[in-house]
This record gives structure tokens, C-alpha cells and sequence, in this order.
């Protein structure tokens, strides 16, 4: 990290930093070690029982979506790109949280007793599309899982002058201990704690920061130093905030962390509706920090600096220490959730189904626990020289999970469509996305992305048109944990308890 | 970034919207699922029926 980069970091006192971090650190721990002993079936252990209510649901939904993107992204687009900026990264997170929730029902009653994303790519597809999806959803993971290391060690380095390995290795090693404790139940339970946080912060200092400012008057302040920020006529935030839905849809539907909430959670629809909403709220007023700060003219020397300089400005004896509770806590939710989802795709989809499948509880607990911690330990080595930028890093992925998005929709609403066409689609839509990205200019990433979606969906289309299948839904009934029993109804839980 | 006119941002940003439009395409077109005794409602709302029943 550069000294002009150091210099411009807010001035925080450092120790009030390392004091926050520890007590989050003992906080969650305690939460898992509490919840430890909830934790008694496998379902329990990978599905949190299958039985999660409205509020927690919702939360760590919420809370497991919202990243430092979501806060320091938006302010850092509005900054740059105005109005269609905010509604960029609002269409980054929110569609795909809506359509999350209309899938949830189906995948819940064509599922009823699913596990994992990859138990729909085995019964729903084949082998060839459940080999060929593993690794590209665990390289999604590990790909997310490393643009939030990333982002932690810049976020805290530069805002916080923590320097950059500290602040990952705390970062990784406080979500290693608590979901190694409790696992799915310990990353639930600390959802809520780290998205009521984030909520609670956000929406009221910013709904504070507006009411001394005048909403008006930020328009017009945003205006009067560039028209262009309160248009929409702005081609390249266009194009940002159409690659960035597809990015955001795709990630959602491939990635186990959604998947296993569609399941542990009681009712999904409503929940992931309102995380959607929720979310689109916290980019909403996050974006509006940038017009802000041209509002009371801040000097911001680096983009991403503008939300919590403005904490600063209107909050100057607490407002660095929220931007560092906001910033942590959304951080942490994040990296936890997506940890538990890549170990609980190991479990169930490598170590289940191909070395041991009726492991003892006590032996998955473990394990579950040993490939928390190694994931977390290779994620930190990966890290450690700072590969590509975060943006770029998340966007690079955003190829591979365009590819996914007509897979999954056709394959849940429509059982003509087929396993070769889902294989193909998914093949082509990498191979043209990676193409225009490595081939032709490095500068068409955010196109390469939308491009692998059309490719996708245009093959998928054509093979379902052409060799139509009739799927027998039934078949994804297999899915289900050893120690439950086939549903018989229309999608109750049915674990032996 | 690769695009330099507003004409061509719109060009992209159309295209992710009806890909979006695509989706709902699907969405809205299922196919039933009720004929091998499944339906789909949230799994708490089925499970209040039969708890009621």
C-alpha cells in the first residue's frame, strides 16, 4: 500500500480499532460456543434444522449479501457515475435477491429435503454437468470468499491503518473460530447480530446525515458540480449496471450460501424479498454519502473513502468507530456465510458422495471444522499479494456465473430442458466470456460478462427447443440426509429428531 | 471500460434487461410440477395446512 494512500487513511485511534475488533471477535465465539449444543443432527449441523424464522432468516440473508461493496461500492460509484451509479450497484444485489425468493417455493417443493446446490446439478442434469459445476461454484466461492479477504485488509488498512495482513488474518481467523464452532446454526446466529448492526447503523446515521443536508439539496448540489451525475444519459454506468445485475443474478443462483438458506429457512419467499429490499436500501443510502459529500465539499482523496468520511464530518466523535462497526460486521457476515457454504459442498458433495457416505456425526462435525479452517488458511495465502483488484477480481467471476444463470431458471421451471444443452450452454458461455475478456481487450470485461449470460441462454434455449426431454420431477427427490426419511407430503421437514 | 457513447451503454444495459425479461419468460411458463403430488408453496405454509387439517 502506498504512503500517499496511508496518509490519506481516516485517523482513527488504533487501539479503539483493535478493542473493536476483539470484542466482535469474543462476541460471535461466545455466540458459537453457546450454540454449540444445538447442534445435533447433520441437518442441524449443514441446515440449521431446516427451521429458521422470519427475522433471522431475513437477516442473514441480508447480512450475508451485504459486503464492503455494498457500502463503500455504491458510495464509490455515485462518486464517479452520479444517480445511475447507485442504481448500479442497487441492480447488482437486489433483482437477484427478488428472484431468489420467487425460485425459493419450487426449489422447496421439487426439493423438499435438498441439501446442496450441487444435489440439483446431480438429479436435475447429470453427471457431467455435476462434475463440471462443482469445481466451477467451489472456484466462484473461493473467488468471493478471496475479493472479501482482499477487501478487509484494504478496507481496514486504508481507512483504519491496520496494516493489510493483519487485517486479513484477524478478519479469516475470527470467522475460522466461530464457524468452526457451530457451523450453520454459529453463521445464522451471527447474521442477525452483524446485519442488525449494519441496518441499524446505516439507516440511521445516514437518515440523520440527510436530515442536516436536505435531500433537494444534495440534487442540487450534485448538479451543479456535474450535470452528468443526475442523469441517466451515462453510457459506461450503463453498461456497469447491466453487467452488475448479471454478475449479481448469477451468484446468487449458483452459489450454495443461497441454496442452504432456501432450505434452512421456513418461509424463503418472504424472506429473501425483504433481505432484497432491505439490501437495495442500505446501497441506496450508502450512494446518497457521495452526494453528500459534494453537498458539504469533502475533500476525498481516495473514492472509497467517501462514506466514512462523511461519518466523520457529521459524526466527528463516533462516526469513524461506526464506519468500523458497519464495515467489520458486514465484512465478517460475508466471509462466514460463504466459508460454511464451500465446507458444506465439500461435505456433502466430495466427502459424502465420493469417499464416505454415512459418515458418524461426531466425524463430520469434524471434519466440517478442518475444512473450515484449511479453506480459510488457503484463502489468506491467496491473498497475500494482493492478486488483480477487487472490483476486477469479482467482476472476472461474474463470466463464469453469467454462464449458470439460464441453467438453473430453465432447469427448475422447465423439464424439457436437457442435460446436454445446460452442459454446452454453460461451456460456450464461459468459453465466449473468457474469450472476449483474454482475446480481444481487457477492457470489455463488464461486456464479456453479459455476453457469457446471452451465450448461455441462446444454447440452453436452442438444445430445449430442439431435443426436448421430459424430466421427471419425482428424481429430484432422492436428495436427503441419511437420517431423514422420504417426504411423503408437500414439503414439510421430515428429519427423525 | 469500453464504452465511450451513451448509445452504446444503452445498447448493453438493454440487453441485461431483457435477459432479466428472459428469466421471467421462464418463470412465468413453468411447467406443472402438481401432477406428481408436489405443489409449491413455501414449505411453513404447507406445513400449517397439514398441521390444520
Amino acid at each position: 500500500m502506498s504512503a500517499s494512500i496511508l496518509a490519506a487513511a481516516i485517523q482513527v485511534n488504533k487501539t479503539e480499532a483493535w478493542v473493536t475488533i476483539g470484542l466482535f471477535f469474543v462476541l460471535w465465539v461466545v455466540v458459537g460456543a453457546v450454540l454449540k449444543r444445538f447442534v445435533i443432527t447433520e441437518e442441524d449441523q449443514l441446515l440449521a434444522g431446516r427451521n429458521v424464522g422470519d427475522a433471522l432468516g431475513i437477516m442473514t440473508v441480508m447480512a450475508a449479501w451485504i459486503t464492503t461493496g455494498t457500502i463503500l461500492g455504491t458510495s464509490e460509484m455515485a462518486w464517479g457515475f452520479g444517480i445511475v451509479g447507485i442504481i448500479a450497484i442497487m441492480l447488482a444485489g437486489g433483482p437477484s435477491m427478488l428472484l431468489m425468493g420467487i425460485f425459493a417455493p419450487r426449489i422447496q417443493a421439487l426439493m423438499p429435503n435438498g441439501r446442496t446446490i450441487g444435489d440439483f446439478f446431480r438429479l436435475r442434469f447429470d453427471k457431467k454437468n455435476y462434475y463440471l459445476f462443482l469445481p466451477m461454484t467451489v472456484i466462484w466461492d473461493i473467488g468471493f470468499l478471496m475479493s472479501l479477504a482482499l477487501g478487509a485488509g484494504i478496507v481496514l488498512e486504508t481507512l483504519f491503518n491496520i496494516p493489510y495482513h493483519q487485517g486479513v488474518i484477524v478478519t479469516i481467523g475470527v470467522c475460522i473460530v466461530y464457524v468452526a464452532l457451530a457451523q450453520m446454526v454459529s453463521v445464522i446466529a451471527n447474521d442477525w447480530i452483524q446485519g442488525m448492526l449494519v441496518m441499524l447503523l446505516v439507516v440511521v446515521a445516514m437518515s440523520y446525515v440527510m436530515a442536516k443536508t436536505g435531500i433537494s439539496n444534495l440534487f442540487d448540489a450534485a448538479k451543479a458540480k456535474d450535470s452528468a451525475l443526475v442523469s441517466f444519459k451515462n453510457g459506461p454506468a450503463l453498461l456497469a449496471a447491466g453487467a452488475l445485475m448479471m454478475y449479481g443474478i448469477g451468484s446468487v443462483f449458483m452459489d450454495n450460501t443461497w441454496w442452504s438458506r432456501v432450505w434452512a429457512i421456513r418461509r424463503p419467499r418472504r424472506t429473501f424479498v425483504i433481505a432484497g429490499l432491505g439490501w437495495m436500501t442500505i446501497a441506496l443510502l450508502s450512494g446518497l454519502s457521495a452526494f453528500v459529500a459534494i453537498y458539504r465539499h469533502i475533500e476525498i482523496s481516495q473514492p472509497n473513502q467517501v462514506f466514512p468520511k462523511v461519518m466523520l464530518e457529521f459524526l466527528p466523535t463516533g462516526g469513524a468507530l461506526i464506519a468500523l462497526l458497519v464495515m467489520y460486521a458486514a465484512i465478517a457476515s460475508s466471509v462466514a456465510a460463504i466459508l460454511w457454504a464451500v465446507t458444506s459442498l465439500v461435505l456433502v458433495d466430495g466427502y459424502k458422495q465420493f469417499v464416505n457416505p454415512n459418515p458418524s456425526k461426531r466425524r463430520l462435525t469434524t471434519l466440517g471444522a478442518v475444512i473450515t479452517v484449511v479453506l480459510g488458511i488457503a484463502v489468506v495465502g491467496l491473498v497475500w499479494n494482493k492478486p488483480l483488484t477487487v472490483q476486477t477480481l469479482l467482476v472476472l467471476f461474474g463470466i463464469v456465473t453469467g454462464a449458470y444463470i439460464f441453467p438453473v431458471t430453465m432447469g427448475l421451471y422447465w423439464r424439457r430442458t436437457n442435460e446436454m444443452g445446460a452442459f454446452l450452454g454453460v461451456a460456450a458461455a464461459v468459453a465466449v466470456g473468457a474469450f472476449v475478456y483474454y482475446g480481444l481487450d481487457r477492457a470489455y470485461l463488464y461486456q464479456a460478462v453479459i455476453l457469457s449470460a446471452v451465450v448461455g441462454f441462446v444454447v440452453i434455449l436452442a438444445f430445449t427447443l430442439v431435443r426436448p426431454r421430459e424430466f421427471d420431477w419425482r428424481a429430484l427427490r432422492e436428495s436427503r440426509f441419511e437420517d431423514e426419511v422420504p417426504s411423503a407430503g408437500a414439503g414439510e421437514p421430515v428429519a427423525r429428531r | 471500460m469500453g464504452v465511450d457513447t451513451f448509445g452504446d451503454g444503452l445498447i448493453w444495459g438493454g440487453l441485461s434487461l431483457l435477459l432479466v425479461v428472459a428469466i421471467l419468460w421462464v418463470i412465468l411458463t413453468p411447467d406443472r410440477i402438481d401432477d406428481v403430488g408436489l405443489d409449491s408453496t413455501d414449505r411453513a405454509s404447507s406445513a400449517r395446512s397439514s398441521d390444520t387439517s
